[in-house]
């Protein structure tokens, strides 16, 4: 008939998929327009494949809790279970309340910034401790609006809600030298915990964004007018780089 | 003070977090409820003793469903097809019954089985790409397969769902 160039159907099934390269779409797509058994073989390759996935997503609920050999570095010998990472938090933060106690106010922790101290606290944060968190919007709005008058800084919950690959979970008001600290904690897609801790600043600040590893943790911090920011939580550096922006932009 | 957790400890803390996926992807891979714990606890372990190799930020869900293939494929696949006399039918695998309407249940509960009625081969194919959301080359990584190969399953794959699916659809004569 014509030499029209024919297509295998891995090829149209990458067109559905949107793996093919654009010159090769593009030739189906006009191909198609052209040729009703080409339309029509595309037609019979169709498959909602978001429905597959709502189906298949039911199973996760199902799941079976993560083996306990996950939730400890040793096996119980019935004596409290404290990991290598609690250890360690456990001992850094006794050196800091000794380095506070000896020959100093233990207001003035001049070695560590206040990031390092919220990293260290965020450190202690696992998934189930916010995947339980399921709050109508009418406390959410309310407990934003507390935490933003404590701070003195509008935070909405449409600024929190909004930014891509992470679930608003709640706020709360923490403190450093006598300066108020918001933590808004989130979880990611694959549940890693996340938290942006807002501080006001002693001194008007601008600093540019820094990525960088705290506690074994992705990080991000800057300084925007009165504000200090720490973004922190799990592995993923690109992504916590984009929800740095978006929540410098919203705040 | 410079510390920072062990690569044992990101891996296992990833895993706390991924094992939903985990184990719905053994469950895909195996047919079974009880093969899918198995499954998925040898890959756990074999995750923790490998964390050393693990690069840190690097992802960690591709790097274990890939732990997951190489066990079933080198190691328990052919245990269970032993022991079992074959993959496990799929009417034995409790399907969950959620609070949906009996409508939504019952249509959840044919995609399902229409899923995981397809050879095994497509079936992981298609939870990779469709459900897990991967590219063809993510997936064709972690199937250690050619891209081509991907391709060829989805279509397979594609081609058997939607004659289950819309059956006036097929056949276009």
């Amino acid at each position: 008939m014509s030499d029209q160039r024919s297509f295998s159907q891995e090829e149209l099934t990458g067109y559905l998929d949107g793996e093919i390269e654009p010159g090769l779409a593009e030739q189906i797509r006009a191909a198609a327009a052209e040729d009703r058994l080409l339309a029509q073989r595309i037609e019979d390759l169709r498959v909602d494949t978001q429905r597959i996935k709502s189906a298949m997503d039911t199973l996760l609920g199902d799941a079976p809790g993560a083996p306990d050999f996950l939730a400890e570095e040793a096996p119980s010998t019935g004596a409290p279970r404290v990991t290598g990472r609690y250890r360690l938090i456990a001992a850094s933060l006794v050196c800091l309340l000794l380095g506070g106690l000896i020959g100093m106010q233990l207001g003035a922790h001049r070695d560590e910034t206040w990031q390092e101290f919220a990293a260290t606290y965020h450190a202690l944060y696992v998934s189930g401790t916010l995947s339980h968190v399921d709050r109508p919007n009418t406390a959410e709005v309310a407990e934003l609006q507390r935490v933003s008058q404590a701070l003195g800084k509008t935070i909405a919950l449409a600024a929190v809600s909004g930014i891509d690959r992470l679930d608003y979970k709640r706020a709360q008001v923490l403190g450093f030298e006598g300066q108020p600290i918001v933590q808004l904690a989130f979880l990611s897609k694959i549940g890693a915990p996340i938290a942006l801790c807002i501080k006001r600043s002693v001194r008007s600040s601008h600093e540019a964004m820094r990525s960088r590893t705290m506690r074994g943790m992705r990080a991000v911090t800057w300084a925007k007018d009165n504000y200090e920011f720490l973004l922190v939580g799990g592995n993923d550096r690109e992504l916590l780089e984009q929800a740095a922006k978006k929540l410098s932009a919203q705040l | 003070m410079i510390w920072r957790k062990t690569a044992q400890d990101e891996v296992r803390q990833g895993l706390r977090a991924l094992y939903p996926r985990l184990w719905r992807y053994c469950l895909v891979l195996t047919g079974s409820r009880d093969r899918a714990d198995d499954l998925a606890q040898a890959t756990c372990l074999r995750a923790i003793e490998k964390s050393g190799q693990f690069v840190p930020n690097s992802a960690l869900d591709r790097w274990t469903f890939r732990i997951a293939q190489r066990i079933w494929l080198n190691e328990l696949r052919a245990q269970s097809v032993r022991q079992g006399g074959g993959i496990a039918p799929i009417e034995e695998i409790d399907l969950p019954d959620h609070a949906a309407s009996p409508e939504t249940n019952i249509l959840t509960r044919e995609v399902l089985l229409e899923v995981l009625a397809l050879p095994e081969a497509q079936r992981a194919t298609v939870v990779l790409v469709y459900v897990e959301g991967y590219s063809y080359k993510e997936a064709a990584e972690i199937l250690d397969i050619p891209i081509g190969t991907i391709m060829s399953r989805l279509a397979a794959a594609r081609a058997k769902l939607v004659a289950r699916f819309e059956p006036r659809k097929s056949g276009a004569g």
